[in-house]
C-alpha cells in the first residue's frame, strides 16, 4: 500500500469537510469565498477536493444498494426470520446479486429520490416515488430489485405471504430473488404477471402491456376480466419471449424476439425498428423536460427506425427533422409540436 | 413564466451568438474567467449534481448570464459571481431543463468537447465492491446519517432532524464517511483508514 503523505491525508480531510459544508447550505456565500480561498492556497487542494467531489458522484453506483429504514420502524408482521430484519438500520440486498447491476449502472445517472416508509402495523412496505425523467434502480428488502424507467412510479406492499408491486404506465425491469413461498406480482394495466425468481421487464401505456423475460418463466393473467378474456387464464411466457396485450381489442400475442433491444432503455438506450412515431414520442416525453407532441395525423403515421438517447432526448428532437419529413414548432409555450412537412420543401 | 427576462439577450438564431454583440472586453473577461476557472467550477458544481455533462450545462449558461451583466467590473467579483450563478442555477433545476435548448452554444466553450469523457470517472468493479464494504464498516450513526443524505436526497438539515442530531454533527459524519471511503479506494485498510479518519475529523 502507498500510503499519502501527511499533507496529502490534509487536504483530503479538508476536502471532504468542504464538501459536507457545501452541501449543507449550497447558497452559502461565505461558504463559497472559504472554499474558493482554500482552492487557491495550493494546486494540490483543488486536486484534493476533485478526488472527494469524484467519489461523492461515483457513490451513485452502488445507490441501489443501501436503503436506511428508521430503527424504530416496526417490523412486518409476515416477514420470515431469516429475512434481513427491516428493523436493522440498513437493509443490504445480497452482494452476489449486484453484478448486473453494477454493469447496468455505468451509463445510467442513479437519482436518490426514493423514499421509503414503513407503515407501523400493517406490514407494507410503500415506496414513493418522484416521477423524475431519469431512470432509478431501487432494491428491494427481500433482495429483489427493480430499475424504473423515467416517470414510472411503483408501489409495494409485502403481505400476505406475498410481493405484490403495482406500476403505473411506463416501464419497469424486475430482476426477482427466488422464494417459492412468496409469489412476486407485478400488476400493470389490466394484467398481473406473477413470478417465483427471474427477470423480467413490463412496459404499460395507453395502448396495453408489454412483458419481455429475459430468464425464468412468468404467469401473465388479467387482473379483472378485460376484453372477455377468462379469469383463470394465465400465459406463461419463457425466456427470450415477448407477451403483449393490445387493450383496445383485449388479444394478446406472444413473439420470440432477441430481448436486448427490449432492455436496452436500462442502459439508456431507446431503440425502435419501424416503430410508430407515435409510440416513440410516448417513450421519449418519459425522459424529456418538456413535453412533445404531435400535431397532425401525417406525423403520427410516421415510422421511426433508429436509437434515441435517454440522456440527449432534446439532442435527438433537434435532428429530427433531418430523418424525416416533419418540422418542430416550438412557439407554444406547453409543448413542442411536430407537424409532417410536405416532402417537396424543406 | 419569466422566461422572457432570462432570454433577453441569449441568441435565438443558430449560428448568431450573442456574444458578438457583447462588448469586446466583457467577452474577453469570460473568456479569462472560464481558462482560469471553469475546472473549479465544475468541480463545484458536481458536489450538487450528479454528472459532468450536467454540471457543463449549468456552467454555459452561467457564462452565458455573465455576458449580460451591465456593469462587469473587476474579474474576482466576477468569479464569485460567475460561482452564484451557478449554484443558483443547479439548485433551481425545473428552471434550468425547461430552457436547455434554448441556449445556443458559444465559440468559447469549444474546448469542452475535448474534455475526459464522463466515463473516466466511473468506479471499477472491484472498487465499487470496496466501497461498497467500506459503507458497511461505518459506525452504524454514521453510515445511516451518510446513507440518508447521499441516498436517500434528504437535506443535511432533515437528516438531522430524523437522527436528533445537530447539522454540524451530521456535516461531520458525512465528511468522515466521504474521508474514509476514499482512503479504503486508495488502498488502506480498514483499521488505518479508521485511525486516519478518527485523526482528521476527530
Amino acid at each position: 500500500m502507498n500510503a499519502h503523505s501527511p499533507d496529502t491525508l490534509q487536504r483530503l480531510g479538508e476536502a471532504s469537510q468542504w464538501l459536507a459544508r457545501l452541501r449543507a447550505d449550497p447558497a452559502s456565500e461565505d461558504n463559497l469565498r472559504g472554499w474558493l480561498r482554500w482552492c487557491e492556497q495550493h494546486p494540490a487542494n483543488a486536486e484534493a477536493f476533485e478526488r472527494i467531489e469524484g467519489l461523492w458522484g461515483q457513490f451513485g453506483q452502488v445507490a441501489g444498494d443501501f436503503v436506511a429504514v428508521s430503527p424504530d420502524a416496526a417490523e412486518p408482521q409476515d416477514r420470515g426470520a431469516r429475512d434481513q430484519a427491516p428493523s436493522a438500520a440498513m437493509l443490504r440486498r445480497p452482494r452476489r446479486r449486484l453484478l448486473w447491476l453494477a454493469a447496468a449502472s455505468i451509463l445510467l445517472t442513479i437519482g436518490a429520490g426514493v423514499a421509503w416508509h414503513l407503515r407501523q402495523g400493517t406490514g407494507q412496505f410503500v415506496a414513493t416515488e418522484a416521477a423524475t425523467t431519469e431512470n432509478r434502480l431501487i432494491s428491494l428488502p427481500d433482495g429483489s430489485s427493480l430499475q424504473l424507467s423515467a416517470r414510472t412510479q411503483v408501489s409495494i406492499a409485502f403481505e400476505n405471504g406475498e410481493r405484490r408491486l403495482r406500476m403505473s404506465e411506463g416501464e419497469a425491469y424486475f430482476k426477482v430473488q427466488h422464494d417459492r413461498s412468496r409469489p412476486f406480482v407485478v400488476s400493470a394495466g389490466a394484467l398481473a404477471v406473477k413470478a417465483v425468481g427471474t427477470a423480467f421487464d413490463v412496459k404499460s401505456d395507453s395502448s396495453g402491456v408489454t412483458v419481455t423475460v429475459e430468464e425464468g418463466i412468468v404467469a401473465v393473467s388479467p387482473l379483472a376480466s378485460p376484453g372477455g378474456w377468462q379469469a383463470d387464464t394465465a400465459w406463461e411466457v419463457g425466456p427470450g419471449y415477448q407477451f403483449h396485450y393490445t387493450s383496445q381489442r383485449g388479444n394478446a400475442t406472444l413473439t420470440a424476439l432477441d430481448t436486448s433491444a427490449a432492455m436496452a432503455w436500462r442502459e439508456g438506450r431507446l431503440e425502435y425498428v419501424n416503430a410508430p412515431l407515435k409510440s416513440v414520442i410516448a417513450d421519449v416525453n418519459r425522459y424529456s423536460a418538456r413535453r412533445v407532441e404531435i400535431g397532425d395525423s401525417a406525423a403520427a403515421a410516421l415510422t421511426f427506425t433508429g436509437t434515441v438517447l435517454t440522456s440527449s432526448v432534446h439532442g435527438w428532437l433537434d435532428a429530427l427533422p433531418s430523418a424525416l419529413p416533419i418540422r418542430i414548432d416550438r412557439t407554444s409555450g406547453d409543448a413542442d409540436v411536430i407537424y409532417a412537412r410536405p416532402l417537396n420543401r424543406r | 413564466m419569466s422566461e422572457s427576462q432570462h432570454n433577453a439577450t441569449v441568441s435565438e438564431t443558430p449560428g448568431e451568438p450573442s456574444l458578438g454583440a457583447a462588448p469586446g472586453d466583457r467577452a474577453t473577461l469570460v473568456s479569462e474567467l472560464f481558462r482560469q476557472h471553469n475546472r473549479a467550477l465544475i468541480s463545484f458544481l458536481l458536489v450538487h449534481l450528479s454528472n459532468e455533462q450536467e454540471a457543463r450545462e449549468v456552467a454555459q449558461e452561467a457564462y452565458v448570464k455573465l455576458l449580460q451583466l451591465d456593469k462587469p467590473e473587476a474579474i474576482s467579483f466576477l468569479r464569485t459571481y460567475l460561482f452564484r450563478t451557478a449554484i443558483n442555477i443547479a439548485t433551481d433545476q425545473a428552471r434550468r431543463r425547461g430552457r436547455r435548448e434554448r441556449i445556443e452554444r458559444l465559440e468559447v466553450f469549444d474546448e469542452w468537447s475535448e474534455r475526459a469523457s464522463v466515463e473516466q470517472g466511473v468506479l471499477a468493479k472491484q472498487e465499487v465492491d470496496i466501497v461498497r464494504q467500506a459503507i458497511d464498516e461505518m459506525k452504524p450513526k454514521c453510515r445511516r446519517a451518510f446513507v440518508l443524505h447521499r441516498f436517500q436526497d434528504r437535506s443535511i438539515a432533515e437528516v438531522a432532524q430524523e437522527m436528533e442530531l445537530t447539522p454540524r454533527m451530521v456535516r461531520s459524519y458525512v465528511a468522515r464517511a466521504v474521508l474514509y471511503c476514499r482512503l479504503r479506494l486508495d488502498g488502506y485498510n480498514a483499521t488505518d483508514a479508521a485511525r486516519v479518519t478518527q485523526e482528521l475529523q476527530g
